[in-house]
Parts: structure tokens; C-alpha cells; sequence
């Protein structure tokens, strides 16, 4: 059996390419991502900066004016009116648009000029501004005429820009909620003859971390992901040489050797799990030294980890065997790569290693929870928040388990003597 | 050429199995995940504490269930913490009275929205209760309900030109993207083909036959096309009229599509020119085929890699140029002639990796 171990794991170093290819894809593929998503992980005030426009043609004195000789025009009692222009004086809607966007918290991440109409359409088409914002000539009366009197509000605020984008969107979330404040308030004041004395309680709000444990990280998450996938890529890779070796009478000379046919798929299952397992410590080892995924983890993290690294080698090294048997059993060889391809992409997709399955169907996020990633996936999630050593056993139980069981029906399915 | 291509055919014909399997589950992975990427909304449990634990509940289911992208959706409280832990939902909202926690295992983007938004609701009742008294607060939300149905302060995004801006549509993009990513598989596995016939003798002895060898790649390239081509129209067509999305003008669509098959025929057709064996063949371009997705940012909101690199090796790839040209024909309505860019990018990409290929399977032989 040495010798058939021996004999895969030359072959596999001799084919340089696939040395390379398993090596650096994992890590590749993680660095990769860990660029991509850096921009989009961190908080948002370091990542997002927009640049605001703010054209106001509107004239404050000029609109409340023309709101009080709407008032006066009214047929309603002096004393009415009285108290509306009380209240329209201190509502004041441009003062308040214009100090939200001075507001420091906003200006953190928005900055703010104050431009003409042409200006802002040049300089939004230059994308110098991502967007600009218009408070239209009149809209001080309109909107005291909509709250006060309660005439239908003809024209708003428009916020104009070039085309769909991250900022955009940001900067419509943020006025959007400002200006529904706004009309809260105004909707709250209307309600003029109930008693306005209590403060109302705001809500606290505030996150609660899951039992104060550590939270995962999204480059975390995936390159838990990558990773198991890229092991599964091992699985297929050992199993489709079996085909290239039945093609090149490889196996027929290994029969008329007279050893035992078994050793032949011993010596691919040991040597899977040895190429899985050091592709997946190489991994984990350079990713933790070159981008710290997992920062500050005790002992029993690694030593959680590293059991979880091992029972899913050998879990692929299953896989591995069942694959060779098929391959040896089936006699359209190129379907038979096909299969695998197939099983070990699906196998990712649905054991989460692609993306997070938060967005699929309950059922399929219950039957990825059964493959061999899916399992290990779900299992390092939860032990990088609690780090408890005996969440891991059933697990690992899984997966020895699934082990087992692929390593049973590929002995069952290995052709007998004389089949080939 | 036509022989070449009815050879392929009868084998396929011949044994049905396989090639059957591979498209029928590409389609229905397609489906599966195209599918539900068009359905956005994020379901986040809420539950409630305490004696009055039920009462809270449904107040604020109500209350909070004002925005089509997220479902708040009542559940028991362990079940909801454990769905947060192992990963399954995003985050899940403990309700009190007056006030809310979020119960969140890691900080995704989507939370700082569904904070928002919870936040929003329960400042906007506080409001209430304050102006109101807790007695009287139904009968004024009404009112204030129906006030704000025409609010004093309106909002609108407009254009440059005072058009409506269409807003992005992410799930779309999901969805060619994956149509056009898993068709990836299917074409390299017929393309494969190619490495398959030498390994077996059969190249050799058409060399031999009065076929040339021209006629030989086009017959194989040929028929890798067709089949490619037949899943992702197959894939787009239940797409557009079994489910109903709007995928724009589908003449258009389906040029995009013939002209991706294309230029991924010859990417395939590259990586058959490095390697030496069908077999290294089913272990590279599996591997490789996963990363080109991921680079060429399909998965993610156009612009969020930002990279120049990295945005160059994508550029290299047809899959993003064709999601693009695709999502511009489904949104923006995008002319022929704003075609006429990305389709010449991927006709050259097309034609640089089928050079490069051909040269190198050639090269291999002699």
C-alpha cells in the first residue's frame, strides 16, 4: 500500500501546474476577495465620501411673506391667524435643511457646497459632485401652505445626479429620513389641542453581540469557504486520475502485479487526505500571516481549527474514494469527470462556500447544512463566537461519519476481480 | 465541419445521460439561485419578552413591516438567537416596549439598514406616545397616518435630463450573472472534447481523413457552442416567460448571449491548449472558473472593486462585459449601437483566446 501512497503523491508532484494551481488558489482566491470587500466592510464613514451640491433657490423672507399674505387673505379669526404665523416663524424649513447638512456627524462623510443650478449640473456631469440637491424658488410657502393650511404639496425637494450609485443611494437614505422627520414633527404639531409638556422617550436601540460572544467576520466567513471548496477540488482532482491511469492500462498492470486492487484506493484515499490537509494548513497559514483574519484566537481556537482542518481532509479523502471507484466503474470516463465536477460544485453551492446562503430557501440551507463544507462551515462559525471545544464533536462526528460512509460504498462499488 | 459536429452529436445522442444531467442541473441551479437572488427581501425574526411578550409582538410587527426589501417576522426567541448564531439569518430584534436590541453576530452591511429602519419606527411611536398620552395613541396615528399620506415635504430623484433615475437592480445581475457562470461548465465540458479525441486516437485519425483541420475545431467548437448556447437561451427564456422577469428586450439579450457562448467557447478552447489530458482539463477550468465571477464583480454592486488590477484581470474575462451589456439592455434600455462596444470586447476576446489556443493545441501536437 506505501507504494501506491508513494506512487500518487508523485504523480500529483511531478504535474507542476496542479501543485501551483492547489497551492495558490485557495490563497489567491481569499486575498482576492479580502481586497474586493475591504472597501465594503469597513465602517462606512471611511469608506463612502460624497460630494454634495446644494442649490437653494429658495428665499426664506420672500416665502414667509407671501405665506402670511396667503394667511391674511384667509376668512378665519385674527387670533387663528395669529397663531399660524407663530408657528410658521419658527418652523422655518430652510434654516433647518441647511443646518442638518452642517450637522459634524454628517459632514464627517458628506461635504457640502453651495452652488448655482448651472454650476451643479456641470459639475455633477464632471462627476466632481455625485450629486446635488434643489430646494425649488417657493418651497418655503408651498410647505408652510401643505402644514399649515393644508393644501396639496405641488413641489418638493429634488435631489438630482448622473446615474444609480452606492453615494447616491446613501445620500437618499439620509434625506429621505431627515425629511420624514421633518413631517412627523410637522404632522405631530397639527395636532395642536393634545398635550405636547412630555419629552417622548426615545428609544436606546443598541446591538446586542449574541451572548457576548466574539463576532465572526465576513473574510472570516469566507475563507472558511474558499478554502473547504478548494479541498474538494483535491477530491476530484486525485479521483480523475484514476481515469488517466485506467486509459493508460495503469490499473490493469497494477492487477496482473497481483496486490490487492484495495490498496490502489487505500493509497488514493491516504494520499488525498495528506494533499488536502497540507493545502488547507498552507492556506490558513498564509492567510493568517499575511492578512490576520483571525485575530487574537486563544490556543483552543487553533487547536479547535486545526482538529476541524483534519476530519475534513478526511472527509475529502472519502469523497476521493468514492469518486475512484465510480471511475473505475462507469466506463464513459468523460461523464464520470463530469459527475464530479458537478458534485463538488454543487457541494459548494450548497454548503455556503460560494456565498452566504442567508438569501436561499429554508430547505436548501437545511440539505447544504449536510455536505461535508456545509457541516464544517457552520460548525467553525460557531466556534469562532464561542470557542467550546465540545461544540465541535458532533461535527466532527459528521464528518469522520461521512468518511465512513463514502468509504464503505466505494469498497462496495470497487470493481471485483475481473470486472475490468 | 459538418461531420465533425454530427459526430459529437450522435455520441451525445447515443448516451444522453450525461449531457442531459449537466444541463438539466445547470438549468435548475440557474433557477434556484438566479431565482431567489431576484427575490431580495431579507427575512429578520422579531420576538418579544417579558409577560406581555405577545401583545408587543404584534404591535410591532405591524409597525415595522413598512419596507418591501425586509420581512420581519415573528419567532420564538431561541430559535431566532440560534439562527443568528450558526449563521442562517442575518440578525434577529429583540422587542420591548419602548425600545429595541439587535441581536447580530457580525456586522454586515444590510444591518446598518434594518437599524435604520427599526430605529425610525420606534422614535416616530416614542413621538407619539409623547404627544398623545399612551391612552389616545391609535386614534392619532390614524390621524397622523393620513396626514402624511400627503406630506408637507416631498422627495424625488431625478436625472440630469429630470428623467427618472431606474435604480439598480442587484438581484438582476445575480441572475445573468449565474445564467452566463454556470453555462460556463457546460460549454468546458464540451469543449473538453477536443483533448478527450486525441487522447483516444480519434484526432489523429482525422487527421488522417480527407477532413481538415479547420473543419475538425470548427465542427468541435461548433457543436460546444450550440449546446452552450441552447442552456443559457433555454435558462433565459423560463427566466423571461415562465417567471415573469423583465429582462428587457430579449432579441438583444439573446445576441449577448450567442456572442458570451462565444467568446467562452475560445476561453475553453485557451485552457485545452495548456493542458495536456481531458482529465487536467476537469481539474483546471473548474478551479479557475469560480475566480472569474468573483473578479469580474458579478457578485457584487458594480464599482465596489476598486482596484485598477484587479478590475483589469476582470476586464479580461467576457462574463462581466456580458453581464454589464445585459444589465444595460434590462434597465437603462441600452441601443444597438451601446451594444456595439462590449460585444466587439468579447468578440476579441473571443478571438484572442481561440488564436492563442489553437496555437498552443497545435503546438502540443506537433
Amino acid at each position: 500500500m506505501n507504494s501506491f501512497f508513494k506512487k500518487d503523491l508523485l504523480v500529483f508532484w511531478r504535474d507542476r501546474k496542479e501543485i501551483l494551481l492547489a497551492v495558490f488558489l485557495p490563497i489567491i482566491l481569499i486575498v482576492i476577495l479580502n481586497t474586493a470587500f475591504s472597501g465594503m466592510f469597513s465602517s462606512d464613514a471611511e469608506s463612502i465620501h460624497i460630494n454634495l451640491g446644494l442649490v437653494l433657490e429658495d428665499d426664506d423672507t420672500a416665502g414667509l411673506e407671501q405665506f402670511a399674505k396667503k394667511v391674511e387673505s384667509l376668512e378665519i379669526a385674527p387670533d387663528e391667524k395669529q397663531r399660524i404665523m407663530e408657528q410658521a416663524m419658527q418652523i422655518g424649513v430652510n434654516q433647518q435643511l441647511t443646518g442638518f447638512f452642517k450637522n459634524p456627524e454628517l459632514a464627517e462623510w458628506v461635504t457640502v457646497q453651495e452652488v448655482t443650478k448651472e454650476e451643479a449640473r456641470k459639475l455633477v456631469e464632471m462627476e466632481e459632485l455625485d450629486a446635488y440637491i434643489k430646494i425649488p424658488n417657493g418651497f418655503t410657502n408651498t410647505v408652510l401652505s401643505a402644514a399649515m393650511l393644508g393644501n396639496e404639496s405641488k413641489m418638493g425637494v429634488t435631489i438630482h445626479a448622473k446615474e444609480q450609485s452606492t453615494e447616491l443611494s446613501a445620500i437618499e437614505d439620509v434625506i429621505h429620513q431627515f425629511m420624514n422627520t421633518i413631517n412627523m414633527q410637522l404632522a405631530l404639531g397639527q395636532m395642536g389641542e393634545l398635550n405636547q409638556s412630555t419629552q417622548p422617550v426615545l428609544p436606546q436601540g443598541g446591538k446586542e453581540l449574541v451572548d457576548d460572544v466574539d463576532s465572526y467576520t465576513f473574510p472570516q466567513y469566507f475563507t472558511i469557504g474558499i478554502s473547504t471548496l478548494c479541498a474538494l477540488f483535491i477530491a476530484q482532482t486525485i479521483a480523475v486520475k484514476t481515469i488517466t491511469e485506467k486509459r493508460e492500462r495503469v490499473f490493469n498492470r497494477i492487477i496482473l502485479s497481483n496486490s490487492p486492487p484495495f490498496h490502489y484506493l487505500m493509497g488514493k484515499v491516504l494520499s488525498t487526505f495528506c494533499l488536502a490537509w497540507i493545502q488547507m494548513m498552507l492556506t490558513y497559514g498564509m492567510i493568517q500571516l499575511v492578512l490576520d483574519v483571525f485575530p487574537d484566537k486563544s490556543a483552543t481556537f487553533w487547536i479547535g481549527l486545526f482538529l476541524m482542518i483534519t476530519l475534513f481532509s478526511l472527509a475529502v479523502a472519502g469523497l476521493s474514494g468514492l469518486f475512484t471507484s465510480i471511475a473505475l466503474s462507469i466506463k464513459d470516463t468523460n461523464s464520470a469527470a463530469g459527475i464530479f465536477t458537478m458534485v463538488v460544485m454543487m457541494f459548494g453551492a450548497l454548503g455556503g462556500s460560494f456565498f452566504p446562503l442567508q438569501g436561499l430557501p429554508e430547505v436548501i440551507q437545511r440539505i447544504g447544512e449536510w455536505t461535508p463544507n456545509g457541516v464544517t462551515q457552520t460548525a467553525l462559525i460557531q466556534f469562532i463566537q464561542y470557542e467550546k471545544l465540545q461544540d465541535l464533536v458532533i461535527p466532527l462526528s459528521l464528518l469522520l461519519g461521512f468518511f465512513v460512509l463514502c468509504l464503505i460504498i466505494a469498497l462496495f462499488t470497487f470493481p471485483r476481480r475481473g470486472r475490468i | 465541419m459538418y461531420p465533425v459536429f454530427m459526430a459529437q452529436w450522435m455520441k451525445d445522442k447515443r448516451k444522453p445521460f450525461t449531457i442531459l444531467l449537466f444541463i438539466g442541473l445547470s438549468i435548475i441551479a440557474t433557477l434556484i439561485f438566479g431565482g431567489s437572488a431576484q427575490q431580495t427581501q431579507t427575512t429578520i425574526p422579531i420576538f418579544g419578552t417579558g409577560p406581555n411578550a405577545e401583545e408587543i409582538e404584534e404591535k410591532w410587527v405591524d409597525l415595522l413591516n413598512t419596507n418591501e426589501q425586509l420581512r420581519f417576522v415573528i419567532t420564538e426567541e431561541d430559535k431566532a438567537r440560534e439562527d443568528v448564531i450558526e449563521g442562517r439569518r442575518e440578525m434577529a430584534i429583540q422587542l420591548m416596549d419602548s425600545d429595541y436590541r439587535l441581536i447580530v453576530a457580525t456586522e454586515l452591511p444590510n444591518n446598518q439598514f434594518a437599524e435604520q429602519l427599526v430605529h425610525q419606527a420606534y422614535t416616530k411611536e416614542a413621538q407619539l406616545v409623547a404627544v398623545a398620552g399612551p391612552e389616545n395613541a391609535d386614534k392619532v396615528r390614524t390621524e397622523i397616518e393620513n396626514y402624511l399620506e400627503t406630506p408637507p415635504i416631498t422627495v424625488e430623484t431625478q436625472s440630469l435630463a429630470g428623467g427618472e433615475i431606474p435604480s439598480y437592480n442587484m438581484g438582476m445581475q445575480l441572475l445573468f450573472g449565474f445564467t452566463l457562470f454556470i453555462a460556463m461548465f457546460t460549454i468546458g465540458f464540451k469543449v473538453n472534447g477536443i483533448t478527450a479525441d486525441k487522447v483516444s486516437g480519434i484526432w489523429n485519425r482525422l487527421i488522417l481523413s480527407p477532413v481538415s483541420k479547420t473543419q475538425m475545431y470548427v465542427g468541435h467548437l461548433v457543436y460546444s457552442f450550440a449546446v452552450g448556447f441552447f442552456q443559457v437561451v433555454a435558462v433565459l427564456l423560463i427566466f423571461d416567460y415562465l417567471m415573469g422577469y423583465e429582462l428587457g428586450s430579449l432579441p438583444m439579450i439573446i445576441v449577448l448571449a450567442a456572442v458570451y457562448t462565444l467568446s467562452t467557447v475560445s476561453l475553453a478552447t485557451l485552457i485545452t491548449g495548456i493542458v495536456k489530458t481531458p482529465e487536467q482539463f476537469q481539474m483546471v477550468y473548474p478551479s479557475l472558473a469560480p475566480l472569474i465571477p468573483i473578479i469580474s464583480g458579478v457578485y457584487m454592486m458594480p464599482g465596489t472593486i476598486s482596484s485598477p488590477i484587479l478590475n483589469f484581470i476582470g476586464d479580461l474575462f467576457p462574463l462581466g462585459h456580458a453581464v454589464q451589456a445585459m444589465m444595460d439592455v434590462a434597465l437603462y434600455n441600452a441601443s444597438w449601437s451601446d451594444l456595439a462596444f462590449p460585444i466587439t470586447i468579447m468578440l476579441l476576446i473571443g478571438v484572442m483566446c481561440m488564436g492563442i489556443g489553437i496555437n498552443m493545441v497545435e503546438r502540443r501536437n506537433g
